[in-house]
């Protein structure tokens, strides 16, 4: 996975003059393969491996048995949901990449006006929990009682709203303003290293704006689209919260909200542990699929290396493409948070906005009064940032190894560390709680469960960004030191680390912000004493608290913006979206 | 005396008790277990019986009166409660100490897995006589109730247009307008639903999915529902409905004249909880008078007798109850729950 869209660079780089290694005596590398070949087999393998055999298990006996399969496929129902899911991941993919697309184009290629303002609301989208969105939706789009229904009843005078978002079309709409972003960071910065000169070859030969974009541009950068669309859906189908708000009023099952049932009482962990593997097989699928679609062609137009890039000028467009793209972002920044601070800062949200319905109670509660909340938060940037070093160091270390090829089989090393990209989150949980929570590890409902697997989730994300960061440093400094008489991890320590030091804040936080909003791993794996501010937000919900769920979200926000900021401040501008790198 | 209890109100109403349970001669025997609870210093309580701010309340007042014994509060559906029991026997991982569920029958299968502790509480003599005998002596008592009745949006609708039994939920002017939870998650709402089969047959709910009811997961879904306007009319747990009334919310309940459905909220010590004396401190505070008490001033039905009622409320012995027996509850709400799921779609 590469959020940001490393590719191109990692690309141009492949061809960096790999390193040999010294032949003949034994190497006390082998050790660290070694260790590091063990932790990616107890983050990795074993947890899939669990998952596969107790999907062949019977659950009292541990006999081998296809009976759960049987159960799992056995009721229309069932399928039913496996299909629901498919065709929302494929809907909201298409949603996202009529969104994304363009807009991505527009910052990256363009002139149009407030470039800055639609980067940092497409960051807003990213860092807001999809369910805290729906949330903002339910207030809005209620069918009775939302507010743009109320507003188009009153208008018109109409005795039903116009929108229900207790639908698959609402479901698909609420899932795809906030997934929108992944597509727009992976077009985008590829857009960005992308030179004008075929364009201008384009135009020269006569085509339009319009036609080059399509027939050019785009076509460049087609990987990184492949990609973003991949992430999309895989992220789609693995969403719990969203789902679970939207989909049971709308009276529609989908992947996860369906294993979750698995696990209702009597608990059938092998049931739904066999209801997951299709998944996987999906999944593996999809990727097979884009690595055929990509390697027929060629990309080298993606040197990386820079011709000029100028903005194409959009003339009289540029104000209705600022329009579109802020209408994009207000659908899933502006007007949901408007319609949570309402119910924030209300005593009952249904009231809507008066004087004695106005109060700080919903936040001085939940700061001060409420037993779990503020441990809850603090849990989650815990285990988050826990998590993004761990992912950094693994991750570092082994893109180094395999970057320099100090060691055999080390692409077997970043195989491992790609694997988790594709399993969904929700099948990760499962896999984690088949491997994991019973004895002998019984680590059901620790702190160090919940790390371990938001590290494996966020694997790939920083095993692509090490990657990218150590490709693009040219060995010979190294070299430098060691001819100088400095060891291998002198010259890491002192060579390395500072140069990539922007890169890896960066991978740190794209770690890091999504960790801290994950549900679907989180909700299998927690106990009383580890509740995320994911979990809590969801258990608010389910008892209709959307009072204080809004306040909690704006506390999960206000910290996140914070962390956030002060990663860019230590980088000197924005972490996520601009690649160029001079 | 007949407004809401504020925190501190109960705190000092916890401080005030704390010497009362002291001073009694009757219960100086309990001395050594709170010695061995403030060693543990702190439980775990999975409560599905009231909203979580209420259940937050009644942690701190446990702990005003015992300080030194925090309580960690899990409040979800009861259904989602019992999964997570269940997955903490499976995997050998105790977490919880206290369990009050809102489904009854979640008790004799959990005897069977011998996951209750044996604990005969002092304060379960004081159970008034309708309750007694309704747990199983020496593992799980009754310590909350509450009746499933209907209610309405008081803004939207009036007290003469309100639904009066339960088949007016799928009467046609109430098309879009209806609100329930969620058996799956609810055990309020299975014993409801299981009810209404028991009376109507399934035909009830076929009728009812063409008015397209608005579903959520909890019990109190519903009231949130209609305080915001989305829905008009729906069931609901009598002690949401009018928790959330008494703080100025548009919502009445209706005691239907076909029967309310009188839920049992009960509570057991856990046999490997990981504090099990602060476990069993917390279940006699459950079955005290000194909770009875908060319990009604927070508008969930009390199990003792001699409890100052809010006004509003009926006295239960005024109302036409609906009763069902633990066994009956174990056998169908898993059936329903099924029935719901093809019914419904989720």
């Amino acid at each position: 996975m590469t959020p940001l869209a490393a590719e191109p660079i990692a690309i141009a780089q492949t061809l960096a003059v790999p390193q040999r290694r010294a032949g003949g005596r034994f190497d006390p590398l082998i050790l660290l393969w070694v260790a590091l070949a063990a932790i990616l087999a107890f983050l990795v393998i074993n947890p899939l491996l669990r998952l596969v055999l107790s999907s062949l298990e019977a659950a009292d006996t541990g006999a081998f048995t296809l009976q759960n399969y049987v159960t799992a496929y056995g009721r229309p129902r069932y399928i039913q949901a496996l299909w629901n899911s498919l065709s929302l991941g494929a809907c909201v993919t298409v949603l996202c990449l009529i969104f994304a697309l363009p807009m991505a184009w527009a910052v990256s290629r363009t002139d149009m006006p407030g470039k800055g303002a639609i980067r940092l609301c497409v960051l807003g989208a990213f860092i807001t929990p999809p369910y805290l969105g729906a949330i903002g939706w339910i207030l809005l789009a209620g069918p009775n009682a939302g507010w743009l229904n109320k507003a188009f009843m009153g208008l018109t005078g109409a005795s039903e709203g116009l929108f229900n978002i207790y639908s698959f079309q609402g479901l698909t709409f609420i899932i795809a303003i906030y997934s929108f972003p992944y597509l727009f960071i992976f077009t985008s910065s590829a857009l960005d290293v992308v030179s004008s000169e075929m364009e201008e070859a384009a135009n020269i030969l006569g085509a339009g704006t319009l036609r080059t974009m399509l027939k050019v541009t785009l076509p460049m950068v087609l990987p990184a689209i492949l990609g973003g669309i991949i992430v999309t859906f895989l992220e789609t189908i693995a969403l719990f919260g969203s789902p679970a708000l939207i989909a049971i009023p709308a009276r529609f099952n989908v992947v996860t909200t369906q294993l979750l049932q698995f696990f209702n009482a009597p608990v059938r962990s092998e049931v739904a542990a066999a209801y997951a593997v299709p998944l996987l097989l999906i999944t593996v699928v999809l990727f097979l699929v884009q690595r055929q679609l990509t390697s027929r062609r060629g990309f080298v137009a993606l040197t990386g290396k820079g011709g000029e890039r100028r903005p194409i000028g959009l003339g009289f467009w540029r104000w209705p493409m600022f329009c579109y793209c802020g209408m994009v972002l207000s659908f899933s920044v502006l007007m949901p948070y408007a319609a949570l601070s309402q119910a924030a800062l209300a005593k009952a949200w249904g009231r809507g906005w008066s004087l004695d319905n106005l109060t700080l109670h919903n936040f001085q509660y939940l700061l001060f009064d409420h037993e779990t909340a503020g441990r809850s938060v603090l849990n989650s940037f815990f285990y988050a940032g826990s998590a993004a070093f761990l992912v950094l160091g693994l991750s570092l270390s082994i893109a180094y190894i395999v970057a320099r090829r100090l060691l055999p089989f080390a692409s077997v090393l970043s195989f491992l560390c790609m694997a988790p990209f594709v399993v969904p989150g929700i099948v990760l949980a499962i896999a984690f709680y088949a491997a994991y929570a019973p004895p002998p590890f019984s680590l059901y409902g620790t702190s160090l469960i919940l790390i371990l697997a938001f590290t494996t989730r966020f694997l790939p994300i920083g095993f692509a960004n090490a990657t990218a960061a150590i490709r693009s440093i040219n060995p010979e400094m190294e070299e430098a030191v060691r001819i100088l008489g400095g060891g291998r991890f002198l010259a890491a320590r002192k060579v390395l680390v500072p140069l990539m030091k922007n890169s890896l804040i960066g991978a740190w936080l794209l770690v890091f912000i999504p960790a801290t909003r994950e549900l679907s791993t989180a909700m299998f794996l927690y106990g009383p004493k580890t509740r995320t501010m994911s979990v809590m937000l969801l258990d608010l919900s389910e008892e209709g608290n959307f009072e204080q769920l809004a306040a909690l979200g704006f506390m999960l926000l206000a910290a996140t913006v914070v962390i956030v900021g002060v990663g860019s401040k230590l980088l000197g501008g924005d972490f996520m979206l601009r690649r160029d790198r001079g | 005396m007949f407004k809401l209890v504020t925190r501190r109100q109960a705190m000092a109403l916890g401080a005030v008790s704390a010497v009362s349970m002291f001073s009694r001669p009757a219960r100086a025997d309990l001395a050594p277990l709170i010695d061995a609870a403030r060693k543990e210093g702190s439980l775990t309580w999975y409560i599905a019986q009231i909203d979580g701010e209420t259940a937050e309340l009644v942690g701190k007042s446990f702990t005003a009166l015992f300080p030194g014994v925090t309580v960690t509060v899990m409040r979800t559906t009861g259904q989602v409660a019992y999964e997570r029991l269940l997955n903490d026997l499976k995997n050998s991982v105790p977490n919880c100490d206290v369990f009050s569920s809102t489904d009854i029958s979640h008790y004799p299968a959990l005897m069977a897995k011998k996951a209750l502790a044996n604990y005969v509480p002092q304060n379960a003599a004081g159970l008034a006589p309708a309750f007694q005998g309704l747990g199983l002596d020496g593992y799980y008592y009754p310590t909350t109730s509450t009746l499933h009745v209907l209610g309405y949006n008081t803004q939207k609708v009036t007290a003469a247009e309100a639904p009066k039994n339960w088949p007016d939920l799928y009467a046609p002017q109430w098309k879009n307008q209806a609100a329930t939870g969620h058996p799956a998650f609810s055990g309020y709402t299975g014993q409801w639903v299981l009810a209404m089969r028991t009376l109507y047959g399934w035909e009830y709910f076929e009728k009812l999915e063409k008015n397209r009811p608005q579903i959520g997961r909890s019990g109190l879904d519903p009231i949130t529902m209609m305080n915001a306007g989305e829905r008009k009319i729906g069931c609901v747990p009598l002690s949401g409905a009018l928790l959330s009334a008494d703080k100025g919310n548009p919502i009445a309940p209706v005691y239907p004249t076909d029967g309310s459905i009188l839920c049992i909220g009960p509570a057991a010590v856990m046999a490997n909880g990981p504090h099990p004396n602060a476990g069993r401190l917390f279940m006699e505070y459950l079955l005290s008078q000194e909770f009875a008490q908060f319990l009604a001033d927070n508008r969930v039905d009390p199990v003792r007798a001699g409890v100052r009622l809010k006004p509003g409320a009926k006295p239960i012995g005024d109302v036409k109850l609906i009763t069902q027996t633990t066994a009956q509850i174990a056998k169908g709400v898993p059936e329903i729950i099924e029935q719901w799921r093809d019914t419904f779609g989720s």
